[in-house]
């Protein structure tokens, strides 16, 4: 059940009224029955699958907590448990594909899979959240004594599918109080709800009917177009993904439960180690506290420091799916993180250099750059290839000519652009990929200034009404999936 | 509730929060513009005719509702019927069909001529991915009343009852569209096949304001264009004058957006067209068995059927050919079993089944992939038809009373073969006697001939025709410039451009070009 759909906007109130109608001690079951049913509508099996590790989790955390001789034993059971259930769903045809590539020299004979693996949708988010729980435990945290509260905190349907990544911690006494709900969180969680649809369907659906023409077929474009493809990727995925962010966290506040941001206007990052702060922060914060920081952080030598940045880097982009591409784009974050820890030690030397870039300009510069330079990431991600991600970034930062302009068929701008023209989108491509840069400026200053929460309510009145018009009108009709799902 | 909100009443309580004033404030916008919408229509003139996109059928209304008169024969059909209808017309009339603005078989209309001594209007309503549903809808929304014919041709094919690409019927573009204009509520459950299509389609009654978002996006789209073009400067922004690899990306997942001279049917050259076995698209088609969509859909037919009859129009039901390669990709015992539901259904509604899929007439040198004929099959599809429809009595009764005999007095004495090879030898010419807008080119006495145009060299802009021809008798681009220029051997030429300077391409076609946004 994707958030987009009728079938959410029937389930979610459903759930909202049955919620609150109900008794106390029953609200947990019924977000636990609730998260599995929007579990099952996707592929009812994989209930199982979701219930085994729930109940694998449970146990081995009261085990790791319990016992004192074999507690480091049964932490290690269970992450061979949540990853290799991971490995075997996400990366069995990766791992057999890339075995094949190393054998094929040696003329072994190549490997297949007998039986077709289907990916269970959350699998990653949902496997990650158990690893912090059993690890949290083995580092002393008390283990969760309420089934349902455990089970609830791993499937709940709002963060079930793309997260964020939710620590227990913060969020099972959410479940253990006694939930309420007032007027001014009921707005909240509508206005969030409203503004990640339209951030979805308006945007982030409308770029991809572009995005897709760009990436699909990179070699008939220009440098120029490729830039604007990629440019056009960076809003796609963020209004995709903090979209889908905005109406998790809606939903989860109409019940009276907060999770985590997941997004700090990422692109008004202005060095890289600032992107990463801002972009996905339940992950990286993740990977920091249960990787980076495990392989011993920044403890440790210089060197052995950007190795594990590397390292860390590399397999949060394999995280995101079982592909050459996306391990490439986790090895190019982990070497701009290397690159710009230098630099910025280059620079705290040369005070010159610091001067210049602590500057208006100096910082306005630093913003564009780093966007440019996650631009550049994002064809990695994008592309299917890593070859057609080295075709396209060749031709961006040469900015080649199109098919047209090398036969001088035509010298007209306008023809050379895709001018792919509906619904909102297009034309306006063009002039929207510029706003929309400037509306994260705005949004920077809005939240700044929280003119939101302070706006007059006849505004508030105005901009709600006019979201509903907006996600009424211009959803495609054909919305595709948001985009983290698939990891 | 908290404690903080006891004081007040619920509904008090309910007005506090922007949100719910929002929702009231919504639903008293809709009724307003639901109201406006009804009493006074011309204050928001919203109309199915204004689209964001140009879609196949669009056009075939737009030109439909441009009809003088009924026309006395329409084609129904999916590309199975629009194939033959366009090639066969490159053939007949050797000149350049213009798919989008050419919506009628000339070729069936001149066999007609010839054995029953009338002349004939047709119309086609053949569309690409047609499904019985969708014919069934053209006619319900438009074959009615003072607009209906007195004979349907629509060629069936099993794919028209079965695709595995299809979910429901009501998701064509067609099927979309032909309810924005008509009422086809009657049969939603039918149409719709799931639980949330119909309540998708539940909504779109409840809210104007999803009812009308193809109206708010064409006024949307409107704005852009008009912004873009203002703030840029830029003229060209259909997506049809786009390149044409640039059409082919955003065709797999965009609407249908049309131009006028966006598709052409050539004639044939000499050399036999080559064959393209597109069985995997089919073998995706056919890949199960969809019993419920298939009964659904002969449900549609005997709808179709059932109105027709009401309606007094005689159905003339075409068994489409197809290559055996094709029959072969269809699950076991599936093509018989739907040969026999139809036959049956035409005979309970006394309707004609022409089964016109036969190897021997239709062997694989007339298609050009495993469904489609090519040209020359097409001239050979409309001459085996109207050699058919001659053959039965009741249909020939029926073609023999319709038509207008004094378009045929005025011709009666030249004789019909002869006429037959002057069409071949002078297409223009001879059609030009029966229209009025091809004359115009000879009142014109214009410069420009197709032999000039075809040896002009490669860089060549422009400017070059304009030199030979003068100024183009008009410019009918709606994004690109189209620009046409009479013909001195008869027909139009269209040159289009992006930029007034450099060619894109050169068209020929028989009948004065209009621009496609005139309505």
């Amino acid at each position: 059940m994707l958030f987009n759909t009728l079938q959410y906007a029937l389930f979610l109130p459903l759930v909202f009224v049955l919620f609150w109608v109900s008794p106390q001690k029953w609200r947990v079951w019924i977000l636990l029955s609730a998260s599995y049913i929007f579990y099952m509508t996707w592929k009812p099996i994989f209930i199982l699958l979701i219930l085994g590790l729930t109940l694998g989790n449970y146990y081995l955390g009261f085990a790791v907590h319990k016992s004192e001789k074999y507690k480091k034993r049964w932490l290690t059971l269970a992450i061979v448990l949540n990853l290799g259930t991971l490995a075997y769903f996400k990366y069995a045809y990766f791992l057999c594909e890339t075995a094949n590539q190393c054998l094929q020299p040696l003329g072994l004979p190549a490997a297949s899979l007998p039986f077709k693996i289907i990916l269970p949708l959350g699998i990653s988010f949902f496997v990650f959240e158990f690893i912090h729980y059993v690890v949290d435990v083995y580092r002393g945290h008390q283990p969760i004594k309420s089934f349902p509260a455990f089970a609830l905190f791993a499937s709940f349907f709002p963060t079930q599918i793309a997260g964020p990544i939710k620590r227990f911690q913060d969020f099972i006494p959410q479940f253990l109080a006694p939930a309420k709900l007032t007027i001014k969180q009921f707005d909240t969680a509508i206005s969030l709800i409203l503004l990640g649809l339209f951030k979805k369907v308006l945007i982030a659906d409308n770029l991809s009917f572009f995005v897709q023409g760009g990436f699909s077929q990179p070699q008939i474009f220009s440098g120029l177009d490729l830039w604007i493809f990629a440019y056009a990727f960076a809003f796609q995925i963020y209004f995709d993904f903090s979209g889908y962010t905005d109406i998790a966290r809606g939903s989860a506040n109409l019940f009276g439960y907060k999770v985590p941001i997941n997004f700090n206007l990422p692109y008004l990052a202005s060095n890289i180690s600032d992107f990463w702060r801002r972009w996905h922060i339940s992950l990286s914060t993740w990977l920091r506290d249960y990787l980076f920081i495990p392989l011993g952080g920044s403890r440790l030598s210089k060197w052995l420091n950007y190795r594990n940045l590397i390292i860390t880097m590399t397999l949060g982009g394999l995280w995101h799916g079982a592909a050459m591409h996306y391990l490439v784009w986790g090895l190019y974050q982990g070497i701009l993180l290397v690159a710009h820890k230098e630099f910025q030690a280059f620079k705290e030397s040369q005070a010159w250099l610091k001067n210049a870039f602590e500057t208006k300009l100096g910082q306005v510069a630093s913003i564009v750059l780093t966007f440019h330079v996650v631009c550049i990431g994002w064809v990695f991600f994008r592309a299917e290839t890593n070859a057609l991600a080295l075709q396209m970034l060749s031709k961006m930062l040469t900015l080649a000519p199109t098919i047209e302009q090398v036969a001088g068929q035509t010298k007209d701008v306008a023809m050379l652009l895709p001018t792919i023209n509906y619904p909102l989108i297009y034309p306006s491509v063009f002039l929207l990929l510029p706003l929309l840069a400037l509306a994260h400026i705005a949004m920077g200053y809005i939240n700044k200034t929280n003119l939101i929460e302070r706006a007059p309510k006849l505004a508030k009145i105005a901009w709600c009404c006019a979201m509903i018009f907006v996600v009424l009108v211009f959803s495609p009709d054909k919305s595709p999936r948001f985009i983290y799902f698939q990891f | 509730m908290t404690a903080d909100d006891k004081p007040k009443s619920l509904p008090a309580k309910l007005l506090s929060s922007y949100v719910v004033c929002a929702a009231l404030l919504f639903v008293g916008l809709e009724a307003l513009g639901s109201a406006i919408n009804t009493y006074s229509p011309q204050t928001m003139a919203l109309s199915p005719y204004k689209s964001a996109n140009r879609s196949w059928i669009w056009w075939n209304v737009r030109d439909f509702d441009r009809l003088t008169a009924a026309p006395d024969i329409v084609l129904l059909g999916s590309s199975l019927m629009m194939a033959p209808l366009h090639g066969g017309d490159a053939v007949h009339l050797n000149s350049a069909q213009n798919v989008p603005l050419h919506h009628k078989s000339q070729l069936l209309e001149d066999l007609l001529k010839e054995k029953f001594k009338r002349s004939y209007h047709s119309f086609a309503f053949a569309l690409g991915g047609e499904m019985v549903s969708d014919a069934w809808a053209i006619s319900d929304t438009m074959l009615k009343g003072d607009r209906k014919p007195k004979v349907i041709i629509y060629g069936v094919a099993p794919r028209d009852f079965m695709d595995s690409a299809l979910p429901s019927a009501a998701s064509t573009e067609i099927y979309k569209y032909m309810s924005r204009i008509g009422d086809l509520s009657a049969v939603d459950k039918d149409a719709y096949s799931s639980f949330w299509q119909q309540g998708e389609n539940a909504l779109g009654k409840i809210s104007f304001t999803y009812k009308h978002r193809p109206d708010f996006l064409y006024i949307q789209h409107r704005w852009a264009k008009e912004l873009f073009r203002k703030l840029l400067g830029y003229k060209e922004l259909e997506l049809v004058n786009s390149p044409y690899h640039v059409r082919k990306q955003a065709f797999s997942e965009l609407p249908e957006d049309n131009g006028p001279g966006s598709l052409f049917v050539d004639p044939p050259g000499p050399v036999q067209e080559p064959y393209e076995a597109n069985l995997d698209e089919y073998r995706f088609r056919y890949r199960k068995v969809n019993l419920k969509q298939f009964n659904t859909q002969l449900s549609f037919l005997e709808r179709l059927l059932v109105l027709s009859e009401k309606e007094n129009i005689r159905v003339v039901l075409v068994n489409m050919p197809l290559t055996e390669d094709n029959i072969n990709l269809m699950p076991p015992g599936f093509y018989q079993n739907y040969l026999d539901k139809v036959t049956a259904l035409t005979t309970s509604h006394k309707a004609l089944l022409l089964n016109l899929n036969d190897p021997k007439i239709f062997p694989q040198k007339y298609f050009t992939d495993s469904v489609h004929l090519n040209a020359r099959g097409g001239e050979h599809f409309f001459q085996v038809l109207a050699d058919r429809l001659k053959a039965d009595p009741e249909t020939a009764a029926i073609i023999s009373q319709a038509g207008s005999k004094k378009e045929n007095e005025a011709t009666e004495n030249e004789a019909p073969k002869d006429k037959a090879a002057n069409v071949k030898s002078k297409p223009f010419t001879a059609i030009a006697n029966t229209d009025d807008e091809t004359s115009l080119a000879e009142k014109m006495q214009p410069k420009l001939t197709r032999k000039f145009l075809e040896n002009l060299p490669k860089d060549a802009t422009v400017d070059d025709i304009i030199k030979k021809a003068g100024q183009p008798h008009g410019d009918i681009g709606s994004g690109i410039h189209i620009l046409t220029f009479p013909l001195a051997d008869g027909g139009w030429a269209l040159v289009g451009t992006p930029d007034m300077k450099s060619i894109m391409y050169i068209h020929y076609q028989l009948l004065e070009p209009k621009s496609g946004f005139e309505k």
